[in-house]
Formats: C-alpha cells, structure tokens, sequence
C-alpha cells in the first residue's frame, strides 16, 4: 500500500467517508444475514446499528508515562502472572491456554510474546494500547481494571520477554 | 466535511474506539394499563429426562475446583418441568412502563468458575452488575451482534462492571479462560419477558386485554410460540411442550 501525498487533505477526507460507507454496507451485510430469520429485527433497526458500528468514538490518547515513572520487572512480572499468563504462559510463550478460540468459535494462536514481533506494533505505546483495548474478535481482552502505571509496567514487561 | 469526520482526520496516531453507545429509537409505548390480565405459563419436557453432564474443569484456579460443576444448558426437572427458558409477547406494541429501578442492578455473579445466573434478564438501559465473586482472573466475553461485542479482563481484585444495553438480543457470555462458563443475557424489548423456574412456570402481569403470540426460547431447543386472548382482570393459560430436536 503506497503512501498518496498527492490527494489533498479534503479529498482524503472525502475518501474516509467512502471507505467508512463501504465498511457500513458490509456490516449491514452481515446483520441481515445473522437476523434474516428473526421477525422481531427490523430493517432500521439493524440499518442503525450498522451506522454506530462506523462511527468513531472517542478517542484515546497514549501518553508516556510520567517522569519519576521506574519501570520494575518484578512488579511487571507480577501483573503479567495475574493478567496475562492464563494466555501467553508464564514464559510468554503462548502456552497457557488448551485451545483458545476465536469470535466465531475457531482455534487460535495464541501470540508468542518471545518473538518479538507483535501484530499491533512493537513500539510502547502500540503495546500499551493492545493491553489497554484488546484485539477485538479474539479471547484478548481489554485490560480496563489496570491502572495507567499499571499497564506501563506490563508493556516495559512484555518488551523485556520479547528481548530475552 | 463534518465535525466528527474532521476530528477524525486529526487524530492520526495511537487512537483507538472505545465504547459509548447511543440511545437507540424505542418502539414500545408504555401506557397506563388498568385491570390488566396476567399470562400463566409452563414448559413441559416430552420424552425420558435428559441427564446433566459434568462440566471439564480443567487448570489451577482454586475456586473452580470446590464443587463438582454440571451444565445449565438443559435443565429438566423430575416432573418434566424445564428450567431457563425465555418467554415474552411478541410485538407487542403498547403496555405497563418498564419497572425495573435503575439504583437495583441485573446481577450476574461469577462464582465457583460458573456464571449465576445462567440466563439473565435486562431490561433496554437497564444496569447489569457483573460481580466476580471468585477472585481469580475472568474475562466477561459477550458475543454481542446488536450490541457492541464486549471483552473485558476481570482479575481477581475487580469486584464489579457495569454494562447496559441499547438494544435488545440474546447474548452469548463466556469466559475465555474457563471455556467451560457459559450463559445468557437476554436483553428485554418491552417489560413482558420472564423466565422459567425450576418448575418450568413463567408469568407475565399486567397485560392490556387482547390477543398475543407468546414465544419461548431455548438455548438448545429454539423458539415455539402460542396464541393467547388475554382479558380484561383474567388469568390467560398457555403451556408449552418440548422434546429433543
């Protein structure tokens, strides 16, 4: 995929709301046919929600953390046994779980955390916003009870396996 | 171009969506229903009483462990009464206003690696309180379709989550880490919705006179719907049958 410094900035807007019309469609698609059968659905109703599933919530902005922040591995480690090892295994391996499934019911990998390589960015604040979000669609929940300093602690954690 | 779409196209890194729904457009128009009539049902099992498997309980978690676990999916008494099935009037287009009281919470516990109740009933924007009452990492995994899909992470010292709902549907919930957890919310549409007991009985109060299909749902056996005239002051039964598909 090619970077377009060509088009201008209201046309790229314009472009976004095309492609987020195409995306509504889709998602349409998809509630007709998982409510075709079901005579209490209406057209509108499913023709609504398709909008709110393209409509942009707020956002969330990924700040470092404060200064005065010390990042520990034991405090990491820590969280990580509690929050994350059910999953990705204690070594980070991903060989906690016996057959995690997806949204749709069908087995999943569960991320190797010592590779190194992670689907949403390697970069801290992409890792902090995996943590604090989840990947939607799969068993990888949104870690919302943690703290900000909390999920820092778990990002310089998992960089730490993924280094080793 | 506007505001929102604008908004959007500034924000260009490290921005993701959260939820906040909006309120969906209501349908029911809730009246003053005088001298209403109440629907009294039951559902029967035809055919031999299915036995209830145990549940494989599987990994260290101690909570999980303290009592032999039996699946919910299909609960039939000894006198054939089936257990944890939904019933509600369908298109029903006017009656009693919801009367749920906001400051009262739908419960649903996770408690001994199961989730109580196994069948829960919400109402549109009513509160649901998600307890994990047994301290160990949970994540509360609702297979929304109207709704939007919600998978949140409940460690141990979390005790609770609130959630409520725009529209209604019946949710799967699960729990990744115990993939045995299994259960159902039901998001109610208008205030006639009950669910079945022990003794397979429902009720539902308050109805204005008139004729109604009152539908069933099971997990594991579908739909099924009736025919009731409910009048004025009276007790409309209905009774239903189920057997194996």
């Amino acid at each position: 995929m090619p970077a377009s410094p060509q088009l201008t900035d209201a046309e790229v807007h314009t472009l976004m709301a095309y492609i987020r019309e195409i995306q509504r469609l889709g998602w349409l698609d998809v509630l007709r046919d998982e409510f075709a059968d079901d005579d209490d659905t209406s057209l509108e109703e499913l023709d609504d929600i398709s909008h709110m599933r393209v409509t942009p919530r707020d956002p969330i902005h990924v700040t470092r953390p404060k200064l005065g922040f010390q990042r520990n591995l034991d405090t990491g480690r820590t969280l990580y046994a509690a929050n994350c090892a059910s999953c990705h295994g204690l070594t980070g391996r991903g060989d906690g779980l016996n057959m995690p499934l997806d949204e749709q019911g069908k087995p999943i990998v569960v991320r190797d955390l010592t590779s190194g390589e992670f689907r949403g960015g390697t970069k801290v604040e992409e890792v902090y916003k995996r943590i604090r979000c989840g990947v939607p669609g799969t068993p990888m929940s949104a870690a919302v009870a943690l703290t900000k300093e909390e999920v820092w602690q778990l990002v310089y954690y998992v960089r730490y396996l993924a280094r080793r | 171009m506007n505001k929102t779409t604008h908004l959007f196209g500034l924000v260009t890194i490290f921005v993701l969506t959260c939820l906040s729904p909006k309120q969906a457009s209501a349908k029911y128009e809730a009246i003053d229903v005088k001298d209403g009539g109440t629907i009294v049902g039951v559902v029967r099992w035809e055919g031999e009483i299915p036995k209830r498997n145990k549940l494989k309980v599987t990994g260290q978690d101690k909570p999980c462990h303290t009592k032999t676990l039996v699946n919910e999916e299909l609960v039939v008494s000894d006198d054939a009464k089936v257990r944890w099935v939904v019933a509600y009037i369908k298109k029903i287009k006017r009656g009693k206003p919801f009367d749920f009281d906001v400051d009262k919470p739908v419960i649903l516990d996770q408690q001994g690696c199961q989730f109580s109740p196994h069948v829960a009933l919400v109402g549109k924007n009513q509160p649901l309180r998600i307890l994990n009452s047994d301290g160990v990492l949970h994540n509360v995994h609702l297979y929304a379709k109207k709704n939007e899909p919600f998978n949140r992470s409940m460690p141990g010292e979390l005790k609770e989550l609130n959630l409520t709902f725009n529209y209604s549907e019946r949710i799967h919930v699960g729990c990744d880490i115990h993939p045995w957890m299994s259960s159902w919310i039901v998001v109610a549409k208008h205030p006639y919705y009950a669910i079945t007991g022990t003794d397979g009985a429902f009720r539902l109060e308050g109805v204005p006179a008139g004729t109604y299909t009152v539908e069933i749902w099971h997990e594991k056996l579908g739909k099924m719907k009736s025919e009731v005239s409910v009048t004025s002051g009276g007790e409309a039964r209905v009774e239903f049958v189920l057997k194996r598909k």
